[in-house]
């Protein structure tokens, strides 16, 4: 996010992602713009397309869609749904890739071009969870456990010891001795449980903060895992998206998001659905 | 208004009212040196003088090339003086040829010679500050580079000097934001800039651009530069992310250097100096121009044998807890093949980590510090998920350290610095198990001989009581509430329940005669959090 320019605020994929095709930054774009939608049901855009990449954001907007955002965040039983209807997102992502596998195996070209899709329709809304990357409420955060535990350098703690993927991350899941994995990754899972504790008996007696520790424990662990999951999505999306472009003699770096919706074809895919859809 | 409350730069002879800086680049004018030609605002005018004198200046810009607008910078009578450079303190503005933006910018630049920094800095220096100050405006130059650059001078022969050069306006170097390429006669090899940010004047077009857009940056020898993302821009200045080819390309070659070297040489002589300061920029045409001039007031500092040293800091993004030292060992992201384990208990330095990294993160690393990303890139989830301290979005510049420098991480700082040899470790007050209820929610059977008085198992509002607390312990174990509604019934039998005042409610065996005064979480064996329970009287707690 770029500094604000004239009231506005500018998320520039381009420059933050310089290597990424045109179909990836408007794989971002297109998402960035609809996050209201599927995270919270909220049909106000997140700003307007300058161009596939670059995304501006008028200031006001985003005060206000962040605000209720962030006030949402506070309630543990919208973060459980939150959690629920992401990895539905997740999973329809996952068996539209894999139906595109099915039809890539195939050789069915028009199986394939459908399930692609299908896919990139549902990866639309799974993409729209980047923006834990820089939207959660940090700041609120660091200073409710500050309070709450004593010190910054006590909050900081146990925030970075509540980003833990509840799954291993993409890299270390890499590794072929899994039982080694896990014995090395269960200090940090340890030390999730510890610092989740101490927040919640540092809110004991404050019901208001109590619900709010709860809530941010939950959304931290969801967010480290749905950025870990949507990234392994993301590399087989993208991956499929070349092997149809192989398939079809397409030009990868060519391509748009309405290439692969077929949008020209069968008219305009529709992905205006709020949450809860899946 | 009469021509006569301005004067040209190149006419400028009275350093009490046109001031140090006007003096000198005025001098050098006249010597045929090449400082760009401008207009002086004396000290002396009032308010409505200054501004009855914009329309003056104007006219007198329409004569040269202000497409990157103009320049008001002040020029104090102790300015670039001889005692006391006043490096600094008062101010430049930038700003379009148009009457309102111009006044504002002189106005700005006589403000701030009242600034109470200058009067202090004056009161160190012993030296009197006339009130008023003239003002030099100049057309804006758009240079391929531009710096600082110090010399000492025996006898017309440049003995020791300096220079430091960034691409774009030399702002970032003179008000020490950022670090320029760093040229030292003693020494062939410069040391690269770090540079995070240029700053050039942008023509209105630009100026009216977004964030985002592209801009073309000046290049040098008439050659175009490189594209450029604009970040932000305003008070005429465009401020630009650094083009990635552009960051380990050298600034100056060495005959650009030395023809700076030189012309400083000249400059010195021309102001019959020992010693010279001077601002210099490169216009794409390889043209130099003198931009400030004035005696060094300080000696030439020492080639540093380190780019960085103990205690340089770099600060980014704190990202996985704790702290870690160890010998820096570098990779290269992404590289193919795997790029191989790190040695036991380095600090591995990274731009970003990917799969191929796993060999060295299973090493044993002693932190991590990663130029790229955020507490949820791939480095700070793979650091948390092995233990290890972690600081993300460090400047790049951390990536030239040499191999083998003892770094130092700090995962709840976000920084990384240059260990001194005894590396300083936090002072904690140390929390005790002894004498307190430990909270916990997987019961622990093993951890009941470490001086606890019980164990209170962690029960939130709203879930249902259905742990067994019938389990094989020495100390007692009960249940704590975080929350004083709603009740815990039904207890198991046994059990009484306790309103603490301000906490909760806990369930404690009803033989026991003590109630936990002390809660402590543990994290291992190590308390992490403790907190008091308040005395209250217990018959009206039961």
């Amino acid at each position: 996010m770029e500094p604000v320019w004239n009231g506005m605020l500018t998320c520039d994929y381009e420059r933050t992602r310089p290597h990424a095709t045109p179909f990836e930054w408007d794989l971002y774009t297109r998402s960035l713009i609809r996050w209201p939608l599927v995270l919270m049901n909220d049909p106000e855009p997140y700003g307007r397309l300058r161009r596939a990449g670059i995304v501006d954001i008028p200031e006001p907007v985003h005060h206000a869609l962040t605000g209720r955002w962030h006030a949402h965040l506070r309630n543990p039983d919208y973060v459980a749904d939150l959690i629920t209807r992401t990895a539905v997102d997740r999973q329809a992502v996952a068996l539209a890739l894999d139906a595109c596998d099915t039809a890539d195996q195939d050789n069915d070209l028009p199986g394939l071009t459908a399930a692609l899709a299908e896919a990139t329709t549902a990866f639309l809304r799974v993409n729209a969870t980047h923006i834990v990357n820089w939207l959660l409420p940090e700041d609120r955060w660091e200073q409710l456990l500050a309070d709450l535990l004593g010190s910054r350098d006590s909050a900081l703690t146990c925030l970075s010891a509540l980003q833990l993927p509840t799954e291993l991350g993409h890299i270390l899941a890499t590794a072929t001795a899994e039982a080694d994995i896990l014995a090395r990754r269960a200090p940090a899972a340890a030390r999730r449980e510890a610092w989740t504790t101490a927040a919640l008996v540092a809110a004991a007696g404050n019901d208001h903060a109590l619900i709010e520790v709860r809530a941010l424990a939950m959304v931290l662990g969801w967010a480290a895992d749905s950025e870990e999951r949507r990234k392994e999505l993301r590399e087989r999306l993208l991956a499929t998206a070349r092997a149809w472009c192989e398939a079809t003699s397409t030009d990868p770096h060519r391509i748009t998001t309405k290439d692969l919706l077929g949008e020209d074809r069968h008219g305009p895919h529709h992905d205006n659905q709020p949450s809860g859809r899946y | 208004m009469a021509r006569t409350t301005t004067i040209s730069l190149q006419d400028v002879t009275d350093r009490a009212r046109h001031g140090g800086k006007a003096a000198a680049l005025a001098a050098l004018i006249r010597h045929g040196l090449p400082a760009p030609d401008g207009l002086v605002l004396p000290a002396d005018l009032t308010d409505a003088q200054v501004a009855a004198a914009i329309d003056d200046v104007l006219t007198w810009a329409a004569s040269t090339n202000t497409v990157h607008g103009l320049v008001a910078r002040s020029s104090a009578p102790a300015e670039d003086g001889a005692k006391a450079s006043f490096a600094g303190l008062y101010a430049s503005r930038f700003a379009p040829a148009r009457s309102d933006a111009l006044l504002n910018a002189v106005r700005d630049v006589r403000a701030a010679a009242t600034a109470p920094a200058i009067r202090a800095y004056a009161a160190l220096r012993n030296i009197t500050t006339p009130p008023g100050i003239a003002v030099l405006i100049q057309r804006t130059i758009r240079p391929y580079a531009s710096g600082v650059l110090a010399a000492e001078i025996d006898h017309g022969i440049i003995r020791r000097w300096t220079l430091e050069a960034v691409h774009g306006l030399a702002i970032p170097v003179v008000s020490g934001t950022q670090r320029g390429e760093r040229h030292h006669s003693d020494s062939e090899t410069p040391s690269p800039a770090a540079q995070s940010e240029i700053i050039l004047p942008g023509t209105p077009t630009e100026l009216h651009q977004p964030p985002g857009e592209w801009i073309i940056l000046p290049g040098i020898d008439n050659r175009p530069g490189q594209r450029a993302k604009i970040r932000t821009s305003g008070a005429g200045l465009l401020h630009l992310y650094p083009p990635d080819t552009d960051r380990h390309r050298p600034v100056l070659t060495a005959a650009l250097r030395d023809q700076l070297v030189e012309t400083a040489a000249i400059v010195a002589a021309v102001l019959q100096h020992t010693s010279i300061d001077i601002e210099w920029a490169v216009t794409p045409d390889g043209a130099i121009h003198i931009l400030q001039a004035r005696p060094l007031t300080s000696p030439i500092p020492e080639q540093p044998t380190l780019t960085h040293s103990a205690g340089t800091v770099w600060t980014g993004l704190p990202a996985a807890p704790g702290r870690g030292t160890g010998p820096a060992h570098r990779l290269a992201a992404g590289a193919s093949p795997a790029i191989g384990p790190a040695p036991d208990q380095a600090v591995i330095l990274s731009d970003n980590l990917g799969a191929d990294a796993l060999d060295a993160l299973l090493h044993n690393p002693a932190g991590i510090a990663a130029t790229r990303g955020g507490p949820l890139s791939h480095a700070a989830i793979v650091a948390r998920e092995i233990g290890v301290p972690c600081a993300t979005a460090l400047p790049d510049d951390l990536l030239t350290i040499p191999a083998g420098t003892p770094i130092t991480v700090d995962g709840i700082a976000g920084t990384a610095e240059i260990a001194a040899p005894r590396d300083k470790s936090p002072r904690q007050q140390k929390l005790r198990v002894a004498g307190a209820a430990v909270i916990t929610r997987p019961l622990s059977k093993d951890a009941s001989c470490d001086g606890r008085v019980g164990t209170l198992l962690l029960h939130l509002p709203g879930d249902r009581l259905t742990r067994t607390l019938e389990e094989t312990t020495t100390a007692p174990i009960g249940v704590l509430q975080p929350s004083e509604q709603p009740d815990l019934s039904p207890l198991p039998p046994g059990y009484r329940e306790h309103h603490l005042p301000g906490i909760g409610r806990i369930a404690w065996p009803a033989q026991e005669v003590a109630i936990p005064r002390r809660l402590v979480v543990l994290h291992g064996d190590e308390p992490i959090f403790e907190r008091r329970i308040a005395p209250f009287d217990p018959a009206i707690n039961t």
